[in-house]
């Protein structure tokens, strides 16, 4: 089964078009990285997801329902979004931020706060230290991750990540890749990756969706899009592929 | 000077007590309807241009000419007084409300949403708290203006500082105007300065970390 699908999805503003139809499945329990230049319809495509920006025409399936015709509070305390910069709530600690939705969804307090504790040592934030810390007294890094705990608490059936590494140093990030891989093999959540690093495309994604101006330049494996790259400007990206990634790439997964 | 205030302290802390009654008054009404206009015109938008014109013209409208226009209606003393300064205070609150409600960070608003927050839970818990601040700081501005117009109230016979103050001027005791002026100068101040600090604790909730 398809936990999203994309029907030739447009988007428009105004005159300009960001999204120019768009056709693309991604299957439930994988891992899909979007990605593609600045302005090229990244996070338009998250944000239509969870129904935060309206496509123009087209149709979007969750699960096989049609977005449109959803509830739509009940589609989005399903999917857990990290929006591009991280957007606390600067009234709330690292831990209120966290607990939104567990308190959204009637968690009872002991569960939230075990899960709080849980999401805070996973993005390697010691809670002892960090849970009653506001936004503000966070690092820009250590604000994306809690944002990031915050999106997966409430065990969500599909997470979009809008640059969920952007603000964070290469060991720091390296290792949340790594974490985010192995949560994403045991917990079997849907992802959708949007990322504009070519590398982190290749090592996260089961699948790489390439946009390119609103349109789908190439979507496929890792392998397939290395072996056989369909366009100019996926071949041109290719060129900044890293001689490990493309090694990676190359092995089956 | 002294000895008005031992001949009339009395009479003096009555006037303040009409006056700060009167001002209690106009907050206990005003506050909730301005929230209510507020809340109205954030989520149905459409009300916004409607609602803040009629707000705005009914500032512009002079006070004494506002109590003149009303005293056929509803009569000379406190009642019109109440009326009118609740009018003028919906003007400061509303505006400030509604302006501390759109100047929350929209990401803010964006992330909230994707939570699945009802429209009632996303304003309890996200937007209220966020926008409190610009609420108290219309508050007093309101109560600021509230204070000063209360005054001119005496005209029509609504009683309070403004009648020692009238009684000076008529009489030529510059003791009497001197008392009123210390009376209602005080408490401006007085009431300036304690809603400064609820401005500053609301801030501070609502940014906790900053402070
Ligand atoms: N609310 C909006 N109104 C008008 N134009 C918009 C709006 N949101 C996005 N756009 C335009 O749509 C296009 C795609 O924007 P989008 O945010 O999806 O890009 P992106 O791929 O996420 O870029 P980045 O990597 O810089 O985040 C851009 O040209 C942008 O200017
Ligand atoms: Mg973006």
């Amino acid at each position: 089964m398809n936990a999203i699908e994309f029907e030739d999805v447009k988007k428009s503003y105004g005159s300009g078009e960001a999204v120019r139809g768009i056709s693309m499945a991604v299957g439930e329990g994988s891992l899909v990285a979007l990605m593609g230049a600045s302005g090229s319809g990244k996070t338009t495509m998250l944000k239509m997801v969870n129904r935060l920006v309206a496509p123009t025409s087209g149709k979007i399936l969750f699960f096989g329902e049609d977005t449109a015709s959803m509830d739509v509070i009940a589609l989005r305390k399903r999917i857990g979004y990290v929006l591009q910069s991280a957007a606390l709530f600067p009234h709330m600690t690292a831990a209120g931020n966290i607990s939104t939705i567990p308190d959204i969804l009637g968690w009872d307090k002991a569960r939230t706060k075990l899960r709080v504790k849980e999401l805070l040592s996973l993005m390697g934030l010691d809670p002892d230290k960090f849970a009653g810390r506001y936004p503000s007294q966070l690092s820009g890094g250590e604000q994306q991750r809690v944002g990031i705990a915050r999106a997966m608490a409430g065990e969500p059936s599909v997470l979009l990540m809008d640059e969920p590494f952007g603000a964070l140093d290469v060991i720091t990030r390296s290792r949340l890749q790594d974490d985010l891989l192995s949560i994403h093999r045991r917990s079997g959540t849907t992802i959708l990756f949007v990322t504009h690093d070519i590398d982190e495309a290749f090592r996260m994604g089961n699948k790489v969706a390439v946009m390119n101006r609103g349109v789908l330049a190439q979507y496929g494996t890792p392998r397939e899009i290395v072996e056989n790259p369909k366009d100019g400007y996926v071949r041109q990206l290719l060129n900044f592929l890293s001689v490990e990634a493309l090694k990676r790439a190359g092995e089956p997964k | 000077m002294t000895a008005y205030l031992l001949h009339y302290y009395g009479y003096m802390l009555r006037a303040a007590a009409s006056h700060i009654e009167m001002i209690a008054l106009v907050m206990l009404f005003a506050i909730p309807v301005s929230a209510a206009l507020s809340v109205l015109v954030h989520v149905f938008r459409f009300l916004a241009v409607p609602v803040i014109t009629i707000l705005e013209i009914l500032y512009t409208i002079p006070s004494l000419a506002f109590f003149a226009i009303l005293t056929p209606i509803s009569g000379l003393g406190v009642k019109t007084a109440v009326i009118v300064l609740v009018c003028y205070s919906l003007f400061f609150l509303v505006r400030n409300f509604l302006a501390g409600l759109e100047g929350i960070d929209p990401l803010i608003i964006e992330a909230a949403q994707a939570m699945g927050y009802s429209r009632a839970g996303m304003f309890l818990k996200i937007e209220l708290p966020l926008a409190m601040p610009a609420l108290i700081a219309g508050t007093r501005l309101a109560c600021m203006s509230s204070i000063g117009i209360a005054c001119i109230a005496y005209a029509i016979g609504a009683e309070g500082i403004g009648s020692i103050l009238f009684e000076g001027m008529r009489q030529m005791s510059y003791v009497k105007i001197a008392w009123g002026v210390i009376l209602v100068v005080t408490l401006s101040v007085a009431v300036n300065n304690l809603m400064a600090a609820a401005e500053r604790y609301f801030a501070r909730r609502a940014d906790p970390g900053r402070t």
